[in-house]
């Protein structure tokens, strides 16, 4: 927590929200229905809750695009930094209430990245010093100042956020609000973003509002935790007061960090007092360390063990046992150039049998999309060569081999198209030529598997992202392909979206479909994949089990990954109970809450029972 | 369309690409005024010799700019042959007289005016385009003609999404080509994927302008022209110069015509 907040919160309420609702113009609901709500100036604020709870609406209507751009009926009372949000305009109100929003793409209108910076200010009529100073302000403080003179579609998406932050900062905003700022980026995009959000709650003494999903970054940032939920506001109160509570935040539909979950279940065994609960890796540390007897010096570094610590007695069977048929995929020597001297991808090598479950992860451009368009012949290998099933698929249609291997785009957007739920599932057998009963058999199994029967004549577009991504699958299904390649499915869902998708691919690899996962979600590849393959500069870098790539701290940093903080902590208690001497107490590389709760609390109550 | 954001000027500080924009855009108004009701082919040819010299002055890369005016080329064309055909002007002697194709000296020459008038209207707007960074444009638009920035830069914004709009369309059939989805070479089925790839892409632009929107809201743009000017567009003598260059040289092409006997309006 900052300290210069508790001060801070006591001085007056910079944003009241008296009573509001507001209602879209041709919506039948209202986005937001009688919100009262009051945020202390200088305080540190994290808005959070499902998708599709009216937390983007709330974003907007502080800065006042909601009602002035976005057109609605607005009723009860909103004062955002002493302005009347429905009286005074836009630009009047963008003075002291500064806006980030999602997506990088939109949000720069300069040509370099100083240009860019200078706009706001700019726009707010200050002398030129004046916006010299304040882009050299900004700039530095997000990192960017090296970068001042670089064409804006230079940068990656991680800079081109933090620029559309530095934009923002440089209108010197009394309030500013970053509605889900890393929703877009990949983990190394994000990581610096998250950074950024960090070194601005220490710098700087404005009221900040993040709008946001990571339960570990709200625990560690936050002063207050607001969850707006189905357009209301569900909870108003401290990360602890949230987090401390299992049933509130089950009840809330939110994700938990995974060292409060851990902590719930060794309160409830009986084996750390609730007083003691964790909410950050570093309570857990703190907290864990001195009961585990092996004194509670924190590293500056978490500590994750060396491979070594791999030939642990508690390791599972590796996954790669001999194959009992021919592999699903089979890539030799793949090599891809896009144009000359571009080279996505270079010389890779990989069989993936049948029945698998592999995730591909890596930074962005590592090449790992790259790889994935080659299974069913969206691309074609510059050299080498591709089998799928056995046979080569270098003369065969992509049509064609849309039977063979699914293939399920990140933006469901791009890949339906038709007027009903049920012609999408149909398109693509109409379009193979397959008779009528058989298309109807298909569509009716396919609905049922993805659980969207009951929409089967709704519009795709009048569905949620989380049913509009499970229908890119069931329009994918339809064919029977044995294999699926699923490219990040979770980005940009909640909770209940992200157990949804993947309870239906688990259920997918289970009913006997191979599954090749792209995602940039650790905690995901930790739970479902059984391998990991890791692109680095478009090689394959390593090839091998989940436990046994969060081993290698140094592979994962080269390829922009991190490693969930449930492994993280398992890491540091094994490294300190070996060098007590007890080596096996804990499995250095534990994938999942419960496996570590299990190991901790034998653990804890004999080191009690001593 | 990565064609039209491709940058055409080789040296940014080649005479003409360092004028003004608002001067380019002056010169090329006064060899439209002049133009557009000349009817002959000698004011058109010596106003097109002076715009090629122009553009050689403008730092323009030859190879990328013949490439972007191929629309040009194919409508320029396309009026040629149309004239020559269908052309009222039948004096002169016979040069081709196939059945229903009957083309004489005085039909060539009409088309020949028809191919050069239009050729010199269009060229002067297009480099003045082309020879300049669409930031500086809409700078100079907001400074010297007094457009709402808000709409100016707008369109900026708009301009740059543009190869953004390119990769969409690749992946938009990429993931339609994964579904199973071959156009083939039936006509039929490859309207229909078209269609459907273009609704899909223009829902995906609004979406994005609406986004673009907020987001220059946020950042403070205003209809009113009175923001500060971080990069101030100057207008210098050589732009007076430059526009009463252009202006002598029209007239002077002009005069030159009627002195030859040539010079002819447009619809006499």
């Amino acid at each position: 927590m900052n300290p210069a907040v508790t001060t801070n919160t006591a001085a007056t309420d910079i944003v009241v929200l008296d009573r509001v609702s507001f209602t879209y113009e041709h919506a039948a609901q209202p986005a937001l229905g009688d919100v009262t709500l009051r945020l202390p100036a200088g305080a540190r604020i994290a808005i959070t809750g499902p998708t599709g709870a009216g937390k983007t609406t709330l974003c907007m209507l502080l800065n006042g695009l909601i009602p002035h751009l976005y057109e609605g009926r607005l009723t009860g009372q909103v004062r955002v930094a002493g302005h009347d949000v429905a009286r005074e305009t836009v630009p009047q109100i963008v003075r002291d209430v500064g806006l980030v929003m999602q997506d990088p793409e939109t949000q720069l209108t300069g040509r370099t990245v100083e240009e860019d910076a200078a706009v706001g200010p700019a726009n707010l009529g200050c002398p030129r010093g004046v916006v010299r100073r304040r882009v050299d302000e900004a700039l530095a403080m997000v990192g960017l100042s090296d970068l001042a003179t670089r064409p804006t579609d230079q940068l990656s998406g991680g800079e081109s956020q933090r620029l559309a932050i530095a934009g923002i900062l440089a209108m010197e905003p009394r309030v500013l609000v970053l509605d889900e700022p890393t929703s877009e980026l990949d983990p190394a995009g994000a990581a610096t973003v998250v950074d950024l959000v960090r070194r601005l709650a220490r710098e700087q003494a404005r009221t900040i509002v993040l709008v946001g999903h990571d339960p570990d970054l709200i625990a560690g940032w936050a002063d207050l935790v607001v969850v707006v939920r189905e357009g209301a506001v569900a909870f108003v109160g401290t990360p602890r007061e949230l987090y401390r509570d299992p049933d509130r935040v089950c009840g809330l539909g939110l994700p938990a960090p995974q060292v409060t979950e851990l902590g719930w279940r060794l309160v409830a065994s009986g084996v750390l007092p609730a007083d003691d609960l964790p909410f950050t890796l570093a309570d857990a540390e703190r907290v864990l360390l001195p009961r585990l007897a092996v004194g509670s010096t924190i590293p500056a570094q978490p500590a994750v063990p060396a491979p070594a610590a791999n030939t642990s007695p508690r390791r599972p069977a590796d996954v790669r046992t001999p194959p009992p048929t021919t592999p699903a995929i089979e890539v030799a020597g793949l090599t891809h150039t896009y144009s000359p001297g571009v080279t996505a991808l270079a010389d890779v090598d990989l069989t993936i049998d049948q029945g698998e479950f592999v995730a591909l992860v890596g930074g962005n451009g590592a090449g790992k999309t790259t790889f994935a368009k080659h299974l069913n012949g969206l691309l074609r290998p510059s050299a080498g060569s591709v089998r799928v099933a056995g046979e080569d698929i270098a003369g065969r249609a992509v049509g064609e081999l849309a039977r063979l291997v699914g293939y399920v785009f990140q933006n469901p957007d791009h890949q339906i198209f038709c007027s009903s739920v049920a012609e999408e599932v149909a398109y693509g057998l109409r379009q193979q030529g397959a008779p009528e009963d058989e298309i109807d058999q298909s569509v009716a199994r396919v609905l049922e598997l993805v659980g969207l029967s009951t929409v089967a004549d709704r519009h795709p577009f009048r569905l949620g992202k989380g049913q509009r991504q499970r229908l890119a699958v069931a329009s994918v299904l339809a064919l029977s392909p044995s294999i699926l390649v699923i490219d990040e499915p979770t980005t940009g869902q909640d909770l209940a979206g992200t157990r949804s998708m993947m309870g239906l691919i688990d259920e997918l690899h289970r009913s006997g479909h191979t599954v090749v996962l792209i995602t940039h979600d650790m905690s995901l590849v930790a739970r479902h994949a059984k391998r990991v393959c890791v692109f680095v500069d478009g090689r394959l870098a390593a090839d091998r089990t989940p436990r046994d790539l969060f081993a290698q701290p140094d592979l994962l940093s080269r390829a922009c990954l991190e490693v969930p903080p449930i492994t993280r902590l398992a890491g540091t208690l094994a490294d300190k109970l070996t060098a007590a001497g007890r080596p096996d107490a804990v499995d250095p590389a534990t994938l999942d809450v419960a496996s570590l709760a299990a190991s901790l609390t034998d653990l804890l109550a004999s080191t009690d029972a001593r | 369309m990565s064609i039209v954001a491709e940058p055409l000027v080789d040296n940014p500080r080649a005479p003409v690409a360092r004028l003004n924009p608002v001067t380019k855009l002056a010169a090329a108004f006064v060899v439209i005024v002049g133009l557009l009701l000349t009817g002959d082919a000698v004011t058109p040819a010596i106003v097109l010799g002076a715009e090629l010299l122009a553009i050689a002055a403008a730092g323009i890369r030859w190879r990328v700019f013949v490439r972007r005016l191929w629309l040009l080329f194919v409508t320029v064309g396309g009026l040629g042959v149309s004239t020559l055909l269908f052309t009222d002007q039948r004096s002169g002697a016979d040069v081709l007289d196939a059945g229903p194709v009957h083309v004489t000296t005085g039909s060539l020459l009409a088309a020949t005016a028809v191919i050069l008038r239009v050729f010199a209207i269009a060229l002067p707007g297009i480099v003045a385009l082309a020879s300049t960074d669409p930031t500086e444009f809409a700078d100079a638009l907001v400074q010297h003609l007094r457009t709402p920035p808000r709409f100016t830069f707008g369109a900026l914004a708009a301009f740059r999404l543009l190869p953004v709009l390119g990769d969409e369309w690749r992946t938009l059939m990429l993931a339609r080509r994964a579904r199973g989805i071959d156009a083939g070479r039936s006509p039929v089925r490859r309207a229909r994927l078209f269609a459907s790839g273009v609704f899909a892409l223009l829902v995906g632009a609004i979406r994005r302008g609406v986004r673009l929107a907020a987001a220059m809201e946020s950042r403070g743009f205003t209809q009113r022209p009175d923001r500060t000017l971080a990069r101030p567009q100057r207008l210098r003598a050589a732009d007076g110069l430059f526009v009463a260059g252009t202006a002598a040289v029209v007239v002077g092409a002009t005069a030159l015509s009627v002195v030859l006997g040539t010079w002819r309006f447009l619809f006499w």
